[in-house]
């Protein structure tokens, strides 16, 4: 049974479909790359998987049960964690502070269980060194880190990875990527990211959205030699 | 867990107010019964206000929820005063939870009004009814009886530990799991959801438990009074006194509604020492908030530690 | 109920309701456009009414309008002064909640300074032979006081939209209050227009607190009930529309009237629970931003 599914979602702000008429299936285990133009609807679509947004119409299943009005803080400790495009940091909290609250509240850890995961989370990420210092005096690769250890620190089934490597150099990328291929044997991942290199090698499967609606869903190599893929991206 | 400091400021403060009940004259009893009530009831409303961002004009709804508690309970049945007291957090916890739920449907300045609303609502009602004593308000008579001798004596050193272990109570909180949550949510609510906080019903929490510490604050004030009416439990008087006390003192900070109580009675007892009228005084402490806030937009405490933090660092180097 | 009475009720209910508005009124326009919880509205409505009763009490024999005007240049010259001199620097923290703090301390500095110089003392406002005067229609007695009130209201309302919608100045008011980054950018006076709706919208509380004085008697701590007031009507208005304050005013006012001739001892707690219940109602529909 599929770990996570979406049942024909729309959302819409005003009359803008942002989402339109979505189906897609992940499997437990499954790396999906998330890909599409600016403005394709790839942020909004995780936002409904999280329950930061309610959709429209249509149904969003987990263990293939609905879970569609759930709210955002019950699909987190139901094993649903996103790494924000935007980082949800909270500046004036430490960075072990940041990594202490979805490992308490997401993954229901106390006492030593709670503090050597933590740990590991940290250790993981590379952020060990700067466990105490304030988040909001870190730079921008150790926010995106410090974002992604976040995600990490809920133990997710399924983690939502929103443009994670953007904005870093190719060895920061290789640096992030090797985090995320430690965590994924035993989750799903979706991967919004709009770096091809990020992506190859860590995501079997793409799938293509654009206006709201996907477009294209498929093994890495297929998908990528596409020629509906190109028009999409060239706007031919 | 209690740090040593901790426990050994909660000795001292028992000391303090066996010392204060025994020692002090029944005047000064008084007014250290008006400042530490004011000062418990700050400490709440600053949880409220300054940690969960919970910005309420109707503090005076559980001041009198507190005050009509206590005289009803005691006045018709034979359960003795002490015991009222300590069931005073417990009844208005349990009407804060629905009320509560309520106005957390609101948010922001429709927040603040709609708690100020309701408190107004909650004045009316017992004005209206005869059986609450209706706008000439109650007279103490635990079970029928007139109250004899100086309840001041007690209350002071209740209030007096009551306020040192709130202190320590708050510290604890705010270094344990569910502090920090309180933390993240000030810094970022949505954030804070998603890293599975349920961020309503910690509101809800902080909202019953703050509401029911005022409560029990001014259970206290009014036991000491012996009586009670409704203009004086239900006015927005206390909604402006407290919030004089933690803005000028340093809102989300423990140590600025001590400041702040300090320099609110401090300044009115002297200056109607030296012949001012209560106008004057007023008008005094309003100039004070508005240069505090242009000023040390944080509150006197913060800016106080900023200046010492820069003034230690400056001395390093 | 005679249709009579009914009529008498529902007229109560207008001229009520078209103070209630008008208490509002400055408010909603102070909130819509300078996005700050003005605390000391009260505060100008209380001094709008002693602006009032000390003119008369100077020169008995100054007309009405002149009275009227008078109050509302004291009240708009106090609002613009306190927004140049304090709100405006508060506003420079980029910080709501510190900016309404301010005006908190405002508006006991007010209060207090009103009550020093004036006494605590109630008072009203006596407008001569016109307090009794009354006229009949199809057997209906109603006063004209409460008429010529309702009609300064109106008044009021009309010319308040015609500034905001039919002037320049109003333009430049709507532009600043949508957004101010940009409206500066292409030549909007930002400061300007803030000191130009906070004197406007203090004097729109000086003729409401006139209006006041006229009905009942007032005393210089009257201001926290007067705030309280034009609270509910902004609110239930949704903050900074006119209309729907003059709507809100209206529904207050007939509530209020009709609660009080079903229960004597109404008081205003139908009038804060009708509020109230719409006000939870409309966030629970998410009908609030
Ligand atoms: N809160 C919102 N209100 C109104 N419109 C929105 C909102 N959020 C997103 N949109 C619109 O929905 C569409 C999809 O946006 P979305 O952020 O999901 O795109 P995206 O694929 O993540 O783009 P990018 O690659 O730039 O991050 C856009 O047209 C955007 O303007
Ligand atoms: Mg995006």
């Amino acid at each position: 049974m599929a770990i996570l599914a979406t049942e024909n979602v729309s959302r819409q702000f005003g009359s803008v479909f942002a989402v339109e008429r979505v189906d897609l299936t992940l499997n437990a285990g499954e790396s999906v790359g998330l890909i599409g133009p600016n403005g394709a609807g790839k942020t909004t679509l995780l936002s409904l998987l999280t329950g930061d947004l309610r959709p429209s119409s249509g149904k969003i299943l987990m263990d293939g049960k609905d879970v569609t009005s759930l709210p955002l803080y019950a699909r987190v400790r139901a094993g649903i964690a996103r790494a924000a495009q935007i980082p949800k940091t909270f500046s004036r909290l430490s960075v072990r502070e940041n990594v202490s609250l979805p490992a308490f509240f997401g993954a229901g850890l106390a006492g030593d269980a709670a503090s050597e995961w933590i740990d590991e989370v940290l250790e993981m990420s590379g952020l060990s060194d700067r466990a105490g210092k304030q988040a909001g005096a870190l730079g921008l690769l150790d926010r995106k880190r410090l974002e992604l250890a976040k995600a990490v620190a809920s133990k997710p089934r399924v983690l939502l990875l929103d443009e994670v490597a953007a904005g870093l150099t190719e060895p920061e990328i290789a640096s992030i990527k090797e985090v995320i291929l430690r965590l994924q044997p035993n989750r799903a991942i979706v991967w919004v990211e709009h770096i091809p290199f990020a992506l190859q090698g860590v995501c079997s499967r793409i799938v293509v959205m654009d206006k709201g609606s996907k477009l294209l869903d498929g093994p890495f190599d297929e998908v990528w030699a596409s020629e509906t893929l190109q028009s999409t991206y060239m706007g031919t | 867990m209690m740090k040593k400091v901790e426990f050994v400021a909660l000795a001292v403060g028992a000391i303090a107010a066996i010392c204060a009940a025994i020692f002090l004259d029944s005047g000064l009893q008084f007014l250290l019964c008006e400042v530490l009530v004011l000062f418990l009831m700050a400490q709440m409303w600053n949880l409220a206000a300054g940690y969960a961002g919970q910005i309420s004009f109707g503090p005076q709804m559980f001041v009198g929820l507190g005050g009509y508690a206590l005289y009803m309970i005691s006045n018709n049945t034979t359960i003795p005063v002490w015991v009222v007291m300590a069931l005073v957090p417990i009844v208005v916890g349990l009407l804060a939870i629905p009320l509560g739920m309520v106005v957390f449907h609101l948010k922001h300045a429709y927040f603040a009004i709609g708690t100020w609303v309701a408190a107004e609502i909650a004045f009316q009602f017992v004005i209206k009814t005869p059986s609450l004593g209706g706008s000439s308000g109650l007279v103490l008579r635990p079970g029928g009886e007139m109250v004899e001798g100086y309840p001041e004596k007690t209350v002071v050193a209740v209030a007096l530990f009551a306020s040192v272990a709130l202190i320590v109570a708050l510290r604890m909180f705010l270094r344990s799991r569910l502090g920090l949550a309180v933390l993240a949510v000030r810094d970022n609510e949505t954030g804070a959801e998603a890293t599975g906080i349920n961020v309503r019903r910690l509101h809800l929490a902080l909202y019953t438990l703050t509401g029911a510490g005022i409560a029990t604050a001014a259970a206290l004030y009014y036991s000491t009074t012996l009586f009670l009416t409704p203009l004086d439990a239900f006015q927005a008087k206390w909604a402006v006194e407290l919030m004089f006390i933690v803005v000028v003192g340093g809102l989300g900070t423990l140590t600025g509604p001590a400041i702040g109580v300090a320099l609110f009675i401090g300044l009115r007892e002297f200056m109607t020492a030296n012949g001012y009228s209560g106008d004057q005084y007023w008008i005094i402490m309003g100039v004070l908030a508005i240069a505090v806030l242009l000023l040390l937009p944080q509150g006197i405490w913060p800016a106080l530690t900023t200046f010492y933090t820069r003034m230690t660092r400056g001395n390093t180097q | 109920m005679t249709a009579a009475q009914f009529t008498v009720l529902i007229f109560q209910g207008l001229t009520l309701g078209g103070l209630y508005a008008m208490i509002g009124a400055g408010l909603a326009l102070n909130y819509g456009i300078l996005k700050v919880l003005q605390l000391a509205h009260g505060e100008y409505i209380t001094y709008g009414a002693f602006a009032a009763i000390g003119a008369i009490a100077l020169f008995p024999n100054l007309p009405f309008p002149l009275v009227l005007l008078l109050a509302f240049l004291a009240c708009a010259l106090l609002g613009a002064a306190a927004q140049l001199l304090i709100v405006e620097r508060a506003m420079a923290h980029r910080n709501e909640v510190v900016a309404m703090l301010v005006t908190f301390g405002l508006a006991v500095v007010l209060r207090d300074s009103l009550a020093e110089f004036a006494g605590a003392d109630l008072r009203g406002l006596s407008v001569g032979s016109l307090a009794q005067a009354n006229f009949t229609i199809a057997g209906i007695t109603l006063g004209v006081l409460p008429l010529v009130s309702l009609g300064i209201a109106l008044t009021s309302f009309l010319l308040l939209a015609l500034l905001i919608f039919r002037t320049r100045l109003g333009m430049e008011i709507r532009a600043v209050s949508d957004m101010p980054d940009i409206a500066a950018l292409v030549g909007a006076r930002v400061k300007r227009t803030h000191i130009v709706v906070a004197a406007l919208s203090a004097g729109l509380a000086a003729i409401a607190g006139v209006l006041l004085a006229m009905r009942s008697s007032i005393s210089p701590y009257s201001g926290l009930d007067s705030l309280l007031i034009a609270f509910e009507v902004v609110v239930l208005g949704g903050l900074g529309s006119i209309r729907g304050v003059l709507l809100a005013g209206l529904l207050l006012g007939m509530t209020q009237v009709i609660s009080t001739w079903a229960d004597n001892s109404a008081g205003l707690f139908y009038v804060h629970l009708v509020f109230f219940v719409v006000l939870v109602f409309r966030a629970k529909t998410g009908k609030l931003q």
